[in-house]
């Protein structure tokens, strides 16, 4: 259900670029159901968003899973942390992923490194601000809706996979 | 509640420099667009090349205004439009030497008013001998 949320909300709000709850959801998800689960939901996101756009090829996808796996490390990391923090974070979690598809597009697509950069700016930025925005007012409320509907794993539980 | 205060000014803030940010870009795209990068050629009586220069100019700019900005030019006005006498070194008297236009190496059929800009032209201006028939 928290891949088809993901998937979901990124699909209808493709119309604005750049302006998507991806980031927070991941973040959230790493702060809550931990690496592995989150793990799992970003690999299942990748496969059916690049399926569903028509882009179902490594260069996207791996720059794809990258950036969302270091999102989920960095939800992860701070799921004990303020939210300005996380906030913080997050926008950082935006510019890493812009770069992991720079680095992608640059490489694999032969496209001028310099003009890229200039023209993704604006969508960098907008990307950040989203992040940053959304997490701000929106991160504390969802990661209780996730620990209040979805019980912690215990120890035993996990041993027994 | 303060802090509800501070999540809103900071929103507020990202959101202006999304907006800032796109203005800017869409700016410089649009400028860039607009840009024109033509080639100017000077020959002498000789036919011999006395100076290349590319400039950088907008699309909506006048030929003159570029020639006044970048050489040291002498015209008059006619009911045809601007004549050009002199540019830099060249310079003609209209009654035994005169400066024909030539764009993208043909002859120019419109005088020097007449000549819009675009991306890539060259234009050369070179002085000529007045023939009497």
């Amino acid at each position: 259900m928290l891949t088809a949320i993901l998937t979901v909300q990124e699909e209808l709000l493709t119309v604005i670029p750049n302006v998507q709850f991806t980031f927070l959801l991941i973040i959230c998800y790493g702060a809550t159901i931990g690496i592995l689960d989150g793990t799992l939901v970003v690999m299942v996101h990748v496969i059916i968003d690049n399926l569903i756009m028509n882009s179902f090829t490594p260069f996207i996808m791996i720059p794809m899973f990258l950036g969302l796996e270091v999102t989920l490390i960095i939800g992860y990391l701070l799921r004990n942390r303020k939210e300005f923090i996380v906030a913080i974070f997050g926008g950082i979690a935006g510019l890493i992923y812009a770069a992991f598809f720079f680095g992608s597009t640059v490489f694999f697509y032969n496209v001028e490194p310099i003009p890229y950069l200039i023209a993704d700016i604006p969508f960098d930025v907008v990307l950040v601000s989203c992040n940053v925005i959304t997490i701000l007012f929106l991160y504390k409320p969802i990661v209780n809706v996730i620990n209040n509907s979805y019980p912690k794993r215990r120890s035993y539980e996990l041993e027994s996979l | 509640m303060k802090k509800l205060i501070i999540k809103i000014i900071i929103s507020l803030i990202l959101i202006g420099i999304s907006i800032g940010t796109f203005i800017i870009v869409n700016n410089i795209n649009n400028k860039r667009e607009n840009e024109a990068n033509i080639n100017i050629c000077l020959y002498d009586i000789n036919d011999e090349l006395v100076s290349s220069k590319d400039i950088v100019a907008q699309k909506d700019d006048k030929l003159l205004d570029i020639l006044r900005n970048n050489y040291t030019i002498r015209t008059s006005e006619s009911t045809y439009g601007a004549i050009i006498y002199d540019i830099d070194e060249i310079k003609t008297d209209f009654k035994n030497t005169y400066i024909a236009i030539y764009v993208d190496d043909k002859y120019s059929n419109v005088g020097i008013s007449g000549i819009k800009i675009y991306d890539g032209m060259k234009i050369s201006f070179k002085e000529m001998r007045v023939y009497y028939s």
